[in-house]
């Protein structure tokens, strides 16, 4: 559904987007993660036609999406900061997606704003910046998307309205099919709902693959050492060592045989797979980003 | 030609009030008019009046002049309000992702600002010729009375007023659009606002102050008589459209005879009208067609540039250079009058300096950025 080729992206001497390919299937939430300045919203701002890119496609649906009004009309975005007309009400920006979007549903709206609590006699000015991320939600999921971009979606919501609105959005991929592409800092969300995530890292692609995949590529072992060992993180294979007394939990992306082999050699007694967050893989395989070049082989 | 219904409903909301103003405006100038002619015929009441030009075309001259300000201060205004949600960033990313075109959004804005100016031009040119009708007894009688009544009679007429009153109208329409234009070359929308009106003023200037610098140059060269500089003065009074309303021609008619005397008369009257519209009509075309190209390559990442396109900085530079040395030659001339006393030579280290002291500051203007 969404289909990012070689997409390249420079802002004067900054390189936002170096090459990054990605892909969302139809019917699927795709959850974007990466550092402040990864260029996570860069990446969101050109899917959904706000910037031109310098190289690669940007495809939805098969179209091009720059300057293309039609594919632009199924497309929700629903950005990290408030973004409207501040001197309007919510009735006439209501108004204005019902002319601006031909499968705008107001009776969705009202729907969506029976659970937001809006006041639509409000202005958008007199609203806080979670009442603007609600009203920002729900004008987009009214509009009954065939996909729906999300930059930072849940930031300034209360747990009661996060639910609710993660809810929403099952509900709509489960019952039209719609594709999500949602970006968050709230890893353990995402991990929660999405069905595959891309790892993005200065402006490259670090991983993409489901959650379980990333499991299976990225793991923690619980390793048991006869002495204690401080060379650990010099092997190729480990991207982040804790230890507490001669028990040591190992993060790798690398656990195979000959790993497996290697930390025998070494001393090991125990070697056991533990559960690994998706957070901590965002955290570890990050960090190693930044030390070197070894994940962007991969 | 599809144009998107919320747009236009976004920018009627702006739109009415700058309608509103306007229309106040063009009432205002219909109520002037009238008191105009009201102390015209208190004038021809106490024999005051003189009959050698039309009394009509007399107050819309007056009128011309009466209204330049508060419509070139309007349509500054109505620019900035057009322009100041989809230049502010964040609105500017929400109007991009929407399903609307650069075409769309500039076609919506250009008609928004042509509506805005044409419907009190239409009161004004209604409300003048309503007033005129009503006095056209005592303007029949001061026409009447003069030794050129036929000229008198035709510059007062329905034609005449109407078609300067269009002049007038497509005089705001060249400066918006000139203006509407330019915002899409400079991304602040006061910058924008300010260096348009400069440039749009310039033509003034820039031969104003060449003549005052290089004036006795031009005199030893050229006889002041001859055809190139009357060409060139000709040219001077066309190249500034702004200034078409107010330029009334005073010509001496001396020895007319009049009842076996002979008097010393003037004729005033507009000169060259149709070439005149025709000129503003051209800038106006040309606006739109280059801010309608403008508009389409303009992209949201350009937002924090100071000026949008290469080829512009470079007009920029070149512009403010000229101008700098210009201004700096020009100052004693004007504020100090020691021109007489700087040597041609010193008067060119002068210049230079000028023109340094521009390219450094438009050099630095240009690599300005946006917050």
């Amino acid at each position: 559904m969404i289909d990012v080729e070689n997409v390249s992206k420079s802002f004067e001497e900054f390189k936002a987007l170096d090459d990054i390919s990605l892909s969302v299937k139809k019917g699927t939430i795709h959850g974007l993660i990466g550092e402040n300045g990864a260029g996570k919203t860069t990446l969101i701002q050109a899917i959904v036609g706000i910037y031109t890119i310098d190289s690669g496609t940007i495809k939805i649906d098969g179209q091009q999406v720059y300057d293309n009004n039609i594919i632009k009309s199924e497309i929700g975005y629903v950005a990290d900061r408030n973004q409207y007309f501040k001197s309007y009400k919510i009735s006439e920006l209501v108004e204005f997606f019902k002319l601006t979007y031909p499968s705008f549903s107001v009776e969705e709206f009202d729907h969506y704003n029976e659970l937001m609590k809006l006041d639509t006699t409000k202005k958008v000015k007199q609203l806080s910046k979670g009442m603007q991320m609600r009203l920002s939600l729900i004008l987009n999921l009214a509009l009954k998307p065939k996909v729906l971009v999300l930059d930072e979606p849940t930031s300034g919501l209360d747990a009661i309205v996060k639910k609710q609105i993660l809810d929403i959005i099952l509900n709509e991929v489960l019952e039209r099919e719609m594709t999500v592409l949602i970006s968050s800092h709230h890893i353990g969300e995402l991990e929660k709902i999405c069905d595959e995530v891309t790892i993005i890292n200065s402006g490259h692609v670090a991983y993409q693959s489901t959650i379980d995949g990333l499991k299976e590529d990225i793991k923690k072992i619980q390793v048991v050492f006869e002495a204690p060992k401080e060379n650990l993180m010099e092997l190729r294979e480990v991207l982040n060592v804790e230890n507490i007394g001669s028990v040591y939990h190992i993060v790798t992306d690398s656990f195979n045989e000959d790993f497996v082999q290697k930390l025998k050699d070494l001393g090991a007694t125990i070697i056991e797979p533990i559960g690994i967050t998706l957070e901590e893989i965002f955290v570890y395989t990050s960090r190693e980003k930044i030390g070197g070049a070894e994940i962007e082989d991969k | 030609m599809k144009i998107n219904k919320a747009l236009v409903k976004h920018e009627t909301r702006n739109m009415k009030w700058m309608l509103l103003y306007f229309i106040l405006v063009a009432i205002g100038g219909v109520m002037f008019f009238n008191t105009v002619l009201n102390g015209q015929y208190a004038s021809f009441l106490s024999g005051m009046l003189i009959n050698s030009e039309s009394v009509i075309l007399s107050a819309v001259n007056q009128l011309a002049n009466m209204i330049a300000l508060p419509i070139g201060l309007g349509i500054l205004l109505m620019i900035f309000l057009q322009f100041k949600d989809s230049k502010s960033v964040e609105v500017g990313n929400f109007l991009k992702a929407l399903p609307i075109s650069n075409r769309e959004y500039f076609v919506t804005k250009l008609i928004g600002g042509i509506v805005a100016l044409t419907i009190p031009t239409l009161i004004l040119i209604i409300g003048v010729i309503f007033i005129r009708d009503g006095n056209m007894n005592w303007i029949n009688d001061v026409n009447s009375a003069s030794i050129v009544v036929d000229f008198i009679v035709k510059s007062g007429s329905i034609i005449n007023i109407t078609t300067i009153l269009i002049l007038c109208y497509l005089v705001s329409i060249s400066t918006y659009t000139f203006l509407f234009m330019i915002q899409y070359i400079i991304t602040n929308i006061t910058s924008g606002l300010v260096i348009g009106s400069l440039v749009w003023l310039s033509p003034l200037f820039l031969i104003g102050s060449i003549g005052v610098i290089y004036g006795r140059v031009i005199e030893k060269i050229i006889p002041s008589d001859g055809v190139l500089i009357k060409t060139a003065e000709k040219a001077y009074e066309y190249i500034q459209p702004w200034f078409y309303p107010s330029s009334m021609k005073y010509q001496d008619g001396l020895g007319e005879m009049y009842q076996g005397v002979g008097m010393n008369i003037q004729f005033v009257y507009y000169e060259g009208l149709i070439l005149k519209i025709g000129i503003t009509l051209l800038i106006s075309i040309l606006s739109i067609t280059v801010g309608y190209v403008l508009s389409k390559k303009s992209k949201v990442e350009d937002s924090d540039e100071f000026i949008i396109f290469k080829w512009a900085r470079v007009v920029f530079v070149i512009g403010v250079t000229v101008c700098s040395a210009l201004l700096l030659t020009v100052i004693p001339q004007i504020f100090i009058g020691v021109y007489g006393s700087i040597s041609f030579i010193v008067l060119q280290i002068i210049m230079l300096v000028g023109a340094i002291l521009g390219f450094v500051v438009s050099k630095r203007l240009i690599r300005v950025r946006n917050k």
